[in-house]
């Protein structure tokens, strides 16, 4: 370890000298008040607003555009903060499912139309597809517990 | 009678928002199929809302399905008739199935749109048909 008494008279001096060039520097870049209002008198304030053309928009590889246009539904964003990961408990899709599955087992073979046997089977998929993927988050998550405790 | 598929499972309006969100959440990553399915149970338990059906019909149309699109913003236009993003794709559907002259007055009409890139598009659409 370099401890300061180490250092000679020399290397004093030396930081003295600099200090003193590097004051007299600054001095000399002062302005006077009618050299500044001379700059702001020449100064022309320039279109700061980038002017694209159109075509280059369009071809812009960043821009991500699909055929669809799509407009977000109200609050979006506040919800994405506050999201969690999984969509409903497990243990409430699968009271879901069998609520449904009994439901339509009751009311088979009665007058059911085509609409709500397409809605019900459409619900019963989403079920599904909501519990799977809630497998797949609790898998990721029980992978990610692993992995951290090594 | 029409069952009430939201009475029957007890969802109530925070759980079919939810839906809603992760559904729109799917579409912004690009996972259109499994976004259709949120959005078709969204009608089915929650009939009727301009957003659900505008969005439906958008997805329908990024897919491919310019028929069912069509049918589907129709009905989202019944509920909101000068919602400009509907409009813009109804006319994009009607032009893929080849109905030029109805697309094309939609299209005339949005190109006057406040909404410049709409505008841009649509102006896109009738230099792209004509």
């Amino acid at each position: 370890m370099v401890e300061s008494w180490n250092i000679g008279m020399g290397a004093h001096d030396t930081y003295a000298k600099g200090v003193e060039g590097l004051r007299e520097f600054s001095e000399s870049l002062k302005l006077t008040p009618s050299e500044t209002g001379a700059i702001v008198h020449h100064t022309t304030i320039l279109k700061l607003k980038p002017d694209i053309p159109q075509l280059a928009v369009l071809m812009r590889l960043n821009r991500r555009k699909t055929w669809a246009d799509f407009s977000f539904p109200e609050a979006y964003f506040l919800w994405r903060r506050r999201r969690s990961y999984f969509l409903d408990l497990n243990e409430k899709i699968y009271a879901d499912k069998e609520r449904l599955a009994a439901y339509v087992d009751q009311h088979r073979g009665f007058q059911q139309d085509e609409e709500e046997e397409s809605d019900s089977q459409t619900l019963m998929q989403f079920l599904e597809e909501v519990a799977d993927y809630n497998n797949l988050v609790a898998e990721v998550e029980e992978r990610t517990r692993q992995f951290l405790q090594g | 009678m029409k069952t009430n598929w939201a009475e029957l499972l007890g969802w109530e309006k925070d759980k079919i928002d939810e839906i809603r969100f992760y559904g729109f959440s799917l579409l912004r990553e690009g996972k259109y199929d499994r976004a259709r399915l949120f959005f078709e149970v969204l009608l089915i338990i929650d009939k009727g809302t301009a957003f659900d059906r505008q969005t439906l019909g958008a997805i329908y149309l990024q897919m491919n399905e310019n028929e069912k699109a069509v049918e589907q913003l129709n009905r989202a236009l019944e509920i909101e008739p000068d919602h400009e993003f509907s409009l813009l794709n109804k006319a994009k559907a009607l032009f893929m199935l080849n109905q030029k002259t109805e697309a094309l007055t939609i299209v005339d009409r949005l190109k006057k749109s406040a909404n410049k890139p709409l505008a841009d598009d649509a102006e896109a659409l009738i230099l792209a048909h004509t």
